[in-house]
């Protein structure tokens, strides 16, 4: 079975329907590439797996477990911004840590992992 | 998005307090002048008006925020036109020197004219020094006196209203009519003057109808004989007791107001299409 | 750098800005005058009319009413109007445009029939208590300020970043407290200075809301000159302007002039 399926997809937003019946299987490991013109639903897709928009119907699993209405924070999903998204207000250091923190990391380890990715030049 | 519920669950309180203590109030006071001993009746309205006084008190209050709003245009304009045109620093310090005032309480403000035209303040003891007059006149508490407050209150309004639109007239324009073959007086005309209405148009509706609502100004500088009508409204709540024609004026002035700012509204469409 | 100005227009400019300041420089010369009366120019200097504020009771007294009323109703106004900014910036729905008007109509809405209405309503129809019924007032008509204010810092603040909070793990009202309100800081500060400006100058919604031992500033300002002519309020004037001035300054180290300017 493969690791993250979409059944049966659809979303909109009021009548304008952006996603109509999306069927997607990714198996593990695998790497995906989305293309077409602009509009065509890609950032949509990629949204609804994040969880920051929901399918006005169909089915999104992931691992075999059913995602399909489970919140962006509790999914656990790495998502790159286009706009990167950085905090303004936190120090690099605090950015980095940020979602370790939000998942209740011991403290020590935040601090070993966080200073691991930055190097003082 | 979808979040529907959360959405009016975040609007709810706010709501709330507007629906409870404005909507409410609002209704209730307007619902009252209409109230007759049987039905709804419009006999408060024709009671109000057949009294000379009340029509009076009506008409001197169009009357003196229709002056107010022709001199803020007369004045502020071509001072609007000017900010426009000075170097960012300085335009910057200029619309700081107009939202200072804005910022005063009405109070300070309206009581910095009384020490102007008072019977000792600045104007008449120039008169007196310079022996153009041997008595202190009264300047004070009449027509002329609520309308310069209401000027010097409302002024800076129409300057920061028509600096907002006159500043982002592309100077390109300008330009493009020079290189063409305008005048500088044909510039203006053609090219400023019709780019800045909308500023002209939200400036206008706010003075005039802030001048019709305008409490504070005339209460102190036009005195007792120079009634308008929100001290008219004030009269009869707190002195006379008389709430029905308190009701009344309060109602009458909302109406006003709605109406001319869809006028105004209205005519500008008209003019832009 | 634009065309330079007419020489005709920069001295009308001039005028024009010497009628909006010079009242405000006269009264502030009127209150260090040395004569029992008001007058201008004065006899000569004294602070005998500054020293006088605080003898009288009844302007100490409601410089504090005044005060506690601006600070109460513009947190009041804070906590109702942040969640509807929010919303009304972050989300769309139906009835939106409409609800948006229904926020800022407080503005709309003249003053002296706002607090006559509420006179009517809350102390003589259900006999509310008038110190209540005065911060309820102060309330509504300071939220039209919070919600248009905190809705452009909003605004100005990429909704990305609260979806990789919250795509890290964070929970929606913890990404508020933790990224949103310490990003929106400078607006909050702006919005809170703004409201309390116009809470703390109010007189046509505070005139019909006093009440034995319950007045503003303002409202006793006005009385007072009514009974007497002497440079007290000159005084108390320029304590105001300082006070202005001091929350001016403040909104430029937050917000930077050019809030202004917008």
């Amino acid at each position: 079975m493969a690791l993250l399926s979409l059944k049966n997809i659809t979303v909109a937003y009021g009548k304008n329907i952006v996603l109509k019946n999306l069927n997607l299987e990714v198996e593990q490991g695998e790497l995906i590439s989305l293309l077409g013109p602009s509009g065509c639903g890609k950032t949509t897709t990629l949204r609804l797996v994040g969880g920051f928009i929901q399918a006005r119907e169909g089915q999104f699993i992931f691992n075999g477990k059913d995602y399909t209405n489970i919140p962006v924070h509790k999914r656990n999903f790495g998502f790159v911004f286009q706009s990167y998204a950085l905090f303004p207000h936190l120090t690099v250091f605090n950015n980095v840590a940020f979602g370790l923190k939000q998942r209740n990391v011991p403290e020590k380890e935040i601090k070993k992992k966080g200073n691991g990715y930055i190097r003082n030049r | 998005m979808r979040n529907n519920k959360l959405v009016y669950l975040l609007l709810l309180p706010g709501l709330l307090v507007l629906i409870l203590f404005l909507v409410a109030p609002l209704f209730s006071t307007i619902f009252q002048t209409f109230k007759g001993e049987t039905g709804l009746t419009f006999a408060k309205y024709s009671d109000f008006f057949t009294e000379s006084y009340h029509r009076k008190v009506y008409f001197r209050t169009l009357k003196l925020a229709l002056m107010t709003t022709v001199i803020a245009v007369i004045l502020g304009f071509p001072t609007a036109y000017y900010i426009s045109r000075v170097s960012k620093r300085i335009r910057g310090l200029y619309i700081i020197l107009a939202v200072f005032p804005l910022l005063t309480s009405p109070v300070v403000r309206s009581f910095s004219w009384m020490v102007i035209l008072g019977r000792n303040g600045l104007i008449n003891t120039l008169l007196l020094k310079l022996n153009l007059i041997q008595e202190p006149l009264r300047l004070l508490y009449n027509e002329l006196a609520i309308v310069i407050g209401l000027v010097y209150l409302f002024l800076p309004l129409m300057i920061m209203s028509l600096v907002g639109v006159m500043e982002n007239i592309e100077e390109d324009l300008v330009e493009a009519a020079e290189s063409l073959g305008a005048t500088r007086k044909e510039i203006f005309l053609k090219i400023i003057f019709p780019l800045s209405i909308p500023g002209l148009i939200v400036g206008s509706v706010l003075v005039f109808t802030g001048s019709i609502t305008a409490y504070t100004t005339p209460q102190l500088l036009g005195g007792s004989d120079t009634t308008v009508l929100a001290t008219l409204i004030y009269q009869n709540a707190m002195s006379l007791f008389d709430w029905d024609t308190a009701s009344v004026v309060a109602t009458i002035m909302i109406v006003t107001t709605v109406v001319i700012t869809a006028l105004i509204n209205k005519l500008s469409s008209k003019l832009n299409a | 750098m634009k065309k330079n100005n007419g020489r005709l227009l920069t001295i009308f400019a001039l005028f024009v800005y010497m009628f909006t300041l010079v009242p405000l420089v006269i009264i502030t010369g009127a209150a260090f005058g040395s004569d029992d009366y008001l007058r201008f120019p004065p006899g000569g200097f004294s602070l005998k009319w500054v020293e006088n504020i605080f003898r009288v009771e009844m302007f100490v007294r409601t410089f504090k009413i005044s005060l506690e009323v601006a600070v109460i109703g513009t947190m009041l106004a804070l906590i109702v109007g942040i969640p509807a900014a929010y919303a009304l910036s972050r989300y769309d729905f139906s009835g939106k445009r409409f609800l948006q008007g229904v926020f800022l109509s407080p503005v709309l809405v003249p003053g002296i029939v706002f607090g006559f209405s509420l006179l009517n309503f809350l102390i003589i129809k259900y006999q509310m208590p008038v110190y209540t019924s005065l911060l309820i007032g102060h309330t509504v008509i300071i939220m039209p300020y919070i919600i248009r204010v905190i809705s452009s810092a909003l605004e100005n603040f990429d909704y990305s970043i609260e979806e990789a909070a919250l795509s890290l793990g964070a929970g929606k009202i913890k990404t508020f407290f933790i990224i949103v309100l310490p990003n929106i800081a400078s607006g909050v500060i702006a919005a809170f200075i703004l409201a309390f400006i116009n809470s703390f100058n109010n007189v046509p919604v505070s005139i019909f809301l006093t009440g034995p031992g319950v007045s503003t500033l303002p409202i006793q300002m006005m009385s007072y000159v009514e009974y007497y002519f002497d440079p007290t309020i000159a005084a108390l004037s320029v304590i105001l302007m300082g006070m202005t001035i001091i929350l001016m300054l403040i909104i430029e180290k937050t917000l930077g002039l050019n809030y202004f300017t917008k």
